[in-house]
């Protein structure tokens, strides 16, 4: 009569050799956290209506309706219209792709810098290390909104002559000058807080046997930093990613509200609040939906940020 | 936790009752007799020789006086200033104004018609740059002494006769001209001060040193009815009773605070919340909302004020007629007023505002856009193809940016315009934008400083500061010269329509709307009647609690 008992720990043995990659666990991690998959969905979903949304019968947003201005949500303005009888929702849309797009070119822009220059920085170390993260001390050191500023108006008259881009705006907002200017010159100052992780994080791999491996193995620094350093830190640049997205529409709506972003009569979330704000005695639902749309995105990505943080960490548990 | 939320709500409910409590600020100043004023940007400058805007008058108006002066209720009246009385001759070409004794700077020194002398030489010499020099060229001479044409200041049409009496002598016949020296540009300034701050290494004359520390609290030496007692950039302006004036005893006010709020919102909020008397302008969003809510603090005032497009001539494509009546006969003005200004203001088809009983606009410009379309084809625009790229610069404010969206839709939909890209700009750099011609098409707004069709018609004789344009027709100079030489007022009016119709037809100028004063003014305010240029005598202001 066979025994039962034996088979049991056969299968269970089986089960653990085939065990599950670190990016499957941390999705099985990430699924059990509610609020961070419920904030997945939200951002996925707004992302989505941005950029889906508009192809379905949305108004155009910078085509007036002067006899049907500061409307009330209704039938024909789902969230209203504002005071050039514009509509709103439409605008949010239109406004939603550039602040998500800043948000993401932005943010991709420092990512590449940061981790190249952290992850250069901490594996060389020495004085070339104490040289780089000095001129990150003294970059941090200046009010970065003043060098964005700086940025914006030393090339925007430069990127004015480029005739290409013009062509191209009437295709996407994206290629309007000012805008494509306002990416770069964010994401040029948000790396500097990448680079400081990354290269701390460096510092402790490189003392670790796989990079000694790899050194006796006789690779080169450049497949050692990018192949072998750079995969381990991952984790960390995810969530850091995560996180920067939103500081970095945060900074694109302060820009417009400071009427440096986005030009008229284009909108960004940022510019759509400030029209809003200052109607809201009178419209206020010019400021409640862009604001809405605004805090729900930037709550989701830093909840979906947190669950990340929590869910990549090696160092809990696995149950 | 829990305390620590309690805490915070007990801190959060003490406040409100605080505040509920608390005298509004606008009670209070009441109460001390402190005018508190929003009046749009920071000053450029309390010095009257570098100003030009609307706002920056407004504090220069308390702390000088001219030789005439404003009246209280009717703008097109004079009342005596520093000269008690004034004469001129048959056919108004020479004006003799006499002194009277008691006029004194605000540190006692005697007002002289050395001083107006002085204050003239600085502002027509070419050195100083002055923005509005232009206004002094009612005087003989002084175009030819500003453009240095001519050297020497004394052959400039004025002179003081003795020291009690100022004679000006005139390029033309000026039936009007004291209400003309009442504006700003005709203001003295305290020689001794002036000389004393603008010493200088560089070998200039003191005189037309510009932005010295005279302008500073405690330099600062005024004629008028205040003096300033401080200045804080992007604060405030304070001026106090000036003891020395002549007519101190009908001051009423111990003080007049002008607050830079250039954003009409938050104007708008700081009346509603009791921090100011009086706003500058106010947001059309609003308009309504008082109307219906509290109609005794909104005043809808005729004002003569006329708001367009400025086109630089010297950039294609605005240097073709045709596309300047294009894109003029493509605006709907009356969908403008009717729904972003708000506030009562009427459409204009021509440029000069009405003045009743001396001048009505022939209406020239249309709302056309079948005749846009056809112009703009000729051009060699047709449907907008082509066009090239041009910004429309505005000074930053709610308000213009709407109208120029509006604007740009419009171009957009009825001459299939693209290329029509929107730039603000703060106001001094706007200021310095158009002073150097370094944009193609602006918003811009002008004020009339005298009642008279002139103080709009001169503006674009050629060579005038405030052309800006690169605008100039012979023909339309002749018209205005001879407009002055009119032997009746209707031949006169007559003259000036017909040049009016040269400006309306070649369109340096696309009109948009005539102003209405649309302004908040606290019940407390006394005295503070409705003027067709708004300028306001403070001297005669009060403040009275209900």
């Amino acid at each position: 009569m066979p025994n039962p008992a034996m088979d049991t720990p056969t299968t269970r043995l089986e089960e653990i050799e085939q065990g599950t990659s670190l990016g499957k666990d941390a999705w099985l991690r990430l699924k059990k956290n509610k609020l961070a998959m419920a904030s997945l969905f939200i951002f996925v979903f707004i992302v989505l209506l941005c950029f889906i949304g508009p192809f379905f019968g949305v108004q155009h947003p910078t085509t007036t309706h002067l006899d049907a201005k500061s409307q009330p949500p209704s039938k024909d303005f789902l969230l209203g219209s504002e005071h050039l009888g514009r509509d709103i929702l439409s605008r949010i849309l239109y406004g939603g792709q550039v602040s998500l797009i800043v948000g993401f070119i932005a943010t991709f822009v420092s990512l590449i810098i940061g981790v190249s220059y952290g992850a250069v920085a901490g594996y060389i170390g020495g004085r070339t290390d104490v040289i780089m993260m000095r001129i990150v001390d003294v970059l941090y050191a200046l009010p970065f909104m003043l060098i964005v500023i700086i940025l914006t108006a030393s090339f925007s008259e430069a990127l004015q002559d480029i005739e290409f881009l013009h062509a191209m705006k009437e295709k996407s907002i994206v290629f309007e000058p000012d805008l494509l200017l306002l990416f770069f010159a964010i994401g040029f100052v948000e790396w500097l807080t990448m680079a400081r992780i990354v290269r701390s994080q460096i510092i402790t791999l490189k003392k670790q046997e796989f990079v000694d491996a790899a050194v006796s193995l006789g690779l080169s620094h450049k497949r050692i930093i990018f192949r072998h350093l750079i995969p381990n830190v991952f984790g960390s640049i995810i969530v850091y990613t995560t996180l920067t997205v939103p500081s970095v529409m945060r900074l694109e709506a302060v820009l417009s509200f400071l009427g440096l972003g986005v030009k008229p009569p284009n909108s960004s979330w940022g510019s759509l609040i400030k029209e809003g704000a200052d109607r809201m005695y009178s419209d206020p639902w010019l400021l409640v939906f862009p604001a809405l749309f605004f805090s729900l995105t930037i709550f989701s990505l830093n909840f979906l940020g947190d669950g990340l943080r929590d869910a990549l960490d090696p160092k809990t548990s696995k149950d | 936790m829990m305390p620590r939320i309690k805490a915070g709500l007990l801190l959060v409910i003490t406040l409100a009752l605080v505040s509920c409590g608390r005298e509004s600020r606008v009670d209070w100043a009441t109460r001390n007799k402190i005018l508190m004023v929003g009046n749009g940007s920071e000053p450029k400058a309390l010095d009257p020789h570098l100003v030009s805007s609307v706002g920056d008058s407004n504090i220069l108006r308390a702390l000088f006086e001219g030789l005439v002066t404003y009246h209280p209720t009717d703008d097109s009246k004079n009342a005596p200033g520093v000269a008690e009385r004034w004469e001129s001759n048959d056919d108004y070409t020479v004006w003799t104004f006499y002194f009277r004794d008691d006029a004194k700077w605000s540190n006692g020194d005697p007002v002289t018609p050395e001083d107006f002398l002085y204050a003239y030489e600085r502002i027509l010499s070419p050195d100083m740059a002055s923005p509005y020099a232009s206004m002094l060229y009612f005087l003989k001479n002084a175009k030819a002494f500003n453009e240095e044409k001519l050297s020497d200041f004394s052959q400039v049409g004025v002179k003081a006769l003795d020291n009690r009496t100022l004679q000006c002598t005139l390029r033309q016949p000026t039936a009007f001209f004291p209400q003309v020296v009442k504006h700003g540009t005709w203001y003295p300034v305290h020689p001794p001060t002036i000389e004393k701050f603008g010493q200088n290494d560089a070998g200039l004359k003191p005189m037309t040193m510009q932005f010295t520390l005279w302008q500073r609290p405690g330099n600062h030496v005024s004629n008028g009815a205040f003096q300033l007692k401080s200045w804080q950039i992007n604060k405030s302006v304070v001026v106090e009773p000036n003891p020395y004036y002549w007519d101190a005893d009908i001051v009423k006010l111990k003080e007049i605070r002008f607050f830079p709020l250039p954003n009409e919102f938050t104007e708008e909020r700081a009346y509603r919340d009791g921090q100011v008397h009086y706003t500058y302008t106010m947001p059309p969003n609003m308009i309504d909302w008082y109307r219906k809510n509290d109609p005794k603090h909104l005043r809808l005032d005729p004002y003569a004020g006329v708001y367009y497009y400025k086109c630089n001539l010297n950039v294609p494509p605005l240097d073709n007629v045709k596309v300047r009546q294009a894109l003029a006969y493509a605006i709907d003005r009356k969908k403008i007023v009717e729904n972003v200004t708000l506030g009562g203001q009427a459409p204009t088809y021509a440029f000069v505002p009405p003045i009743e009983g001396l001048y009505a606009s022939p209406q020239l410009v249309k709302y056309d856009p079948d005749k846009a379309r056809q112009l703009l084809a000729e051009a060699g625009y047709p449907g907008g193809k082509g066009f090239p790229r041009i910004d429309l610069l505005f000074n930053t404010q709610d308000t213009h940016r709407a109208i120029a969206e509006t604007i740009q839709d419009m171009w957009k939909k009825e001459l299939g315009i693209t290329g029509i890209g929107l730039l603000n700009q703060e106001w001094k750099v706007y200021l310095s934008t158009l002073h150097d011609m370094r944009y193609e098409m602006a918003r811009h707004a002008w004020i009339g400083d005298y009642v008279d069709p002139t103080t709009f018609l001169d503006m674009l004789r050629t060579g005038d500061s405030n052309n800006e344009t690169g605008w100039s027709s012979p023909e339309y100079d002749q018209l205005l010269s001879d407009a002055a030489l009119a032997p009746t007022a209707e031949a006169r009016q007559k003259i000036l329509q017909e040049a009016e119709t040269i400006v309306m037809t070649e369109l340096p100028f696309i009109p948009i709307y005539w102003y209405t004063r649309t302004t908040l003014v606290h019940p407390h305010i006394q005295n503070w009647e409705p003027l067709l240029l708004d300028n306001h005598p403070y001297k005669h202001v009060d403040l009275l609690a209900d």
